[in-house]
C-alpha cells in the first residue's frame, strides 16, 4: 500500500467521522428545567404527586413545592440560561451526541458564584438533578433542580422521569 | 513497687520497652534493693553474652555465594519481559491500520443508526424489569468533569438518577 493510499484511507475515515455525528446534532436538543423546593412537612403540589417517591428516593423530604418550568429548544455550541429564581441560574452548554448520549457543560450560578460546574454526558430523554442544601436526615429544606435533554423528541415514544 | 512488682517487669525494664513512669519505679526500687539491682544486673549480662553469641555467629556465615545464585536466575526471566516490548514493534503497520479501519466501521455501524430506535425497542418490552433497567441507563449520566465546592454525587439506587448535591444554605426553606 503506498502512501498515497494511506492518505486516501485516513481522509475518507475522517471525514465520516465528522460527518455522522452532524447528522445527529443537525436535530434540536429540547432542555426542560424543573425548580422544586423540598420540605419535611406540609402538603405537596398535586402536579407532583406522581413524582414524590422518586423525589423522596432521591432527597429524602416529604413535601414538594414546584417552583418553576421551563421548556426551551435549544442550539447546540450556545450557551442558554435557565433562572432558578433567588439569584440562582442554570448555565447549559449542549456540546453534542456521544453514543446516544447528549454531552453538555452545565453550571449552576448563585449571582456570579460557581455551585456547580460539570460536563456531563446525559442519556437522550433522561433527566438528571441538581440538589441545593442538604438531604433530608441533616438539613431542613432543599431545593431540587429536575434537568432533562432530549434530542429530536418527534420520534420518540417514551419519556423518563426522575 | 514491691520485689514481686519488678520481678514482672524485669524483662521490660532490661529491654527498656516500659513506660518512662515504670521505668523509673522500678530503677527507684533498685536503688533501694539489692536482691532486685543483683537480678537486674544478672540479666542485663545475660542478655548482652546472647547478643555477643548471636552477633559471632553471624559474622561467621559465608553468604558470598548468595547473589551468584540470585544473579542465576535473572537470565531465565529477561525473556519473559522482553517478550511484550518487543511485540509491538514487530506488529505490522497495515495490521493497526486495519484494526483502525474495523473499529471505525464498528463505530459507523452502530453510530449511523436512527435514534428513534433504541426508544422504540425499549417502549416495546412489557416487562417490568427490563423497564427498570431502562429507566436506570436513561437517567445515569456519566459525568466527565465536576468542579464546586461542598459537593456530592449520588445515584439514586431504584431508578438510577445522577444527583449532584451541593451543600449549600437553602434560603427560605421553611418558608
Amino acid at each position: 500500500m503506498t502512501r498515497e493510499m494511506f492518505g486516501g484511507v485516513f481522509a475518507a475515515l475522517a471525514s465520516a467521522m465528522l460527518i455522522v455525528p452532524c447528522t445527529a446534532e443537525a436535530q434540536p436538543l429540547d432542555i426542560q428545567v424543573t425548580t422544586v423546593r423540598a420540605l419535611e412537612e406540609g402538603p405537596c403540589d398535586p402536579q407532583l404527586e406522581s413524582l414524590r417517591p422518586r423525589l423522596r428516593h432521591i432527597a429524602g423530604y416529604r413535601a414538594y413545592h414546584l417552583l418553576g418550568e421551563q421548556q426551551r429548544r435549544v442550539a447546540w455550541r450556545n450557551t442558554e440560561a435557565f433562572d432558578l429564581g433567588n439569584g440562582r441560574s442554570l448555565v447549559l452548554l449542549p456540546k453534542g451526541m456521544v453514543d446516544e448520549r447528549v454531552m453538555m457543560q452545565v453550571r449552576l450560578l448563585e449571582g456570579r458564584k460557581r455551585l456547580v460546574d460539570t460536563n456531563v454526558r446525559l442519556a437522550n430523554g433522561g433527566t438528571m438533578v441538581f440538589g441545593v442544601g442538604r438531604d433530608a436526615r441533616s438539613g431542613d429544606g432543599a431545593i431540587l433542580i429536575l434537568l432533562r435533554a432530549q434530542n429530536s423528541p418527534q420520534q420518540t415514544t417514551s419519556s423518563t422521569s426522575p | 513497687m514491691t520485689c514481686q512488682d519488678v520481678a514482672q517487669l524485669l524483662d521490660g525494664f532490661v529491654d527498656t520497652e516500659l513506660p518512662p513512669a515504670q521505668l523509673l519505679d522500678v530503677a527507684r526500687h533498685a536503688a533501694i534493693c539489692a536482691n532486685c539491682d543483683g537480678t537486674i544486673r544478672e540479666l542485663t549480662g545475660l542478655r548482652e553474652s546472647v547478643a555477643w553469641l548471636v552477633e559471632g555467629e553471624a559474622r561467621t556465615l559465608d553468604l558470598s555465594g548468595v547473589w551468584p545464585a540470585v544473579a542465576a536466575t535473572i537470565p531465565s526471566a529477561m525473556p519473559r519481559r522482553s517478550r511484550g516490548s518487543v511485540v509491538p514493534r514487530q506488529l505490522p503497520v497495515w495490521g493497526a491500520v486495519m484494526a483502525l479501519a474495523a473499529s471505525v466501521l464498528l463505530w459507523l455501524g452502530t453510530a449511523g443508526q436512527s435514534p428513534s430506535h433504541a426508544p422504540k425497542q425499549i417502549a416495546s418490552v412489557e416487562q417490568g424489569a427490563t423497564r427498570a433497567r431502562a429507566w436506570q441507563a436513561a437517567n445515569h449520566a456519566v459525568i466527565d468533569r465536576l468542579t464546586g465546592k461542598d459537593i456530592a454525587v449520588r445515584r439514586e439506587p431504584k431508578s438510577g438518577t445522577t444527583v449532584i448535591w451541593v451543600n449549600h444554605t437553602v434560603e427560605g426553606a421553611n418558608q
